[in-house]
């Protein structure tokens, strides 16, 4: 399997940081091998206002790359609003496509719908490389086995009784595909009938 | 003397960005008005470009004299670029053999590869922005360039607004926030 760029926006951390205050998930993910993150600037300085980024400081340092020679996102000030602008998720679109205009196989993280939207509008070629959180979450369950199902499934549950911002129907759908996958597995691993 | 060999090399490196912003994409820049706002955009995002080409506040939005000057004639690299009033400025094949040598001169440098890719995401989105839509957008975004514009009451008004926002929004051109910010 190759390695993936991973950049995501600022919600994603903030979301095992103060959300669900489970930072250890968080630092699982950053050790997983096959895993490269990269971040900018304007995300690191919204992490690091977490009362609690000093539980991941080390990790983030170490495993964490940082861009930061230019104001990427200042190209795309024109186009975002204040709020996705203060948030970074300007940042997170130019930083990904400069990484996938490198050759690295990038995956964006961004939680917002309208800037996520943008980026697949914009950038047609990467429209599969953008997701959320939550879909993130499934991705290391289902297709990196990062977490066990069950543990995959607990964490969505944490996340969804917890303040980050989430649709219901959006955690649901990926508990059950979750739920589903771990189901085929079973039929593979017992032999059973796939057709 | 030294002021001068300093003039010689700013015209030298704003040659250059022009004609890396040109090789950056396989088609012309639309507009003068295009340049001039592609490379003040590249300027905010990559500072250093900032220090050879300063813009002032003008009719038609933030401006550079010296852009303008050596857009309509290069002095280093003669030839290696053109302005079609239908087309827009595009490399001549000379202008492309010397966009390659810069490249080549520089593909281990990381900074300048970043440079190269924030240049080509300029193109890939400023280009496509009609003038109306990308001087609306300037406004709106850097407030300060309305001093002294002769076109921004006419694009700021309630009604143009709305009309530019709502086309950027239908083309995807930007955020749903961001339209709700322009239309309020």
């Amino acid at each position: 399997m190759n390695s993936i760029t991973i950049v995501p926006d600022s919600s994603f951390f903030i979301c095992f940081l103060d959300d669900i205050k489970q930072p250890q998930i968080l630092i699982q993910i950053l050790e997983y091998r096959l895993f490269k993150f990269f971040t900018g600037s304007i995300i690191r300085s919204e992490i690091q206002r977490s009362q609690n980024f000093t539980d991941i400081e080390g990790e983030f340092s170490s495993r964490v790359d940082r861009l930061d020679y230019y104001n990427y996102g200042e190209l795309l000030r024109p186009f975002l609003s204040v709020s996705e602008i203060e948030k970074g998720e300007h940042e997170v679109i130019v930083i990904s496509y400069i990484l996938h205009l490198s050759g690295c196989n990038i995956l964006a993280i961004l939680d917002d719908e309208s800037p996520r939207t943008y980026f697949r509008s914009r950038f047609p070629e990467l429209s599969d490389k953008v997701t959320g959180t939550i879909g993130f979450i499934e991705q290391c369950t289902c297709s990196y086995g990062i977490f066990q199902t069950n543990k995959g499934t607990t964490i969505l549950s944490l996340i969804a009784e917890s303040k980050f911002r989430v649709k219901k129907h959006i955690v649901d759908g990926a508990i059950k595909r979750i739920t589903g996958y771990e189901d085929v597995k079973t039929d593979y691993s017992q032999g059973g009938d796939r057709r | 003397m030294v002021h001068i060999t300093e003039e010689t090399d700013i015209v030298q490196y704003i040659e250059r960005y022009i004609i890396l912003l040109l090789g950056a994409a396989e088609r012309p820049i639309p507009t003068p008005v295009h340049l001039q706002k592609e490379l003040f955009v590249l300027s905010k995002s990559a500072p250093k470009i900032g220090e050879y080409i300063t813009y002032e506040k003008h009719y038609l939005g933030p401006y550079s004299a010296d852009l303008n000057d050596v857009a309509r004639e290069p002095v280093y690299h003669s030839g290696t670029f053109k302005h079609d009033p239908m087309r827009g400025y595009s490399l001549t094949p000379h202008g492309k053999e010397i966009f390659d040598k810069i490249v080549e001169a520089n593909k281990g440098n990381k900074h300048f590869l970043e440079l190269l890719s924030l240049m080509r995401i300029v193109r890939n989105i400023y280009d496509k922005l009609s003038q109306d839509e990308l001087l609306f957008l300037i406004y709106a975004t850097y407030g300060e360039y309305t001093e002294y514009s002769a076109v921004s009451e006419r694009l700021l008004a309630p009604k143009k607004r709305a009309e530019l926002a709502r086309g950027l929004l239908k083309k995807g051109l930007i955020t749903e926030a961001r339209y709700r910010e322009l239309v309020e």
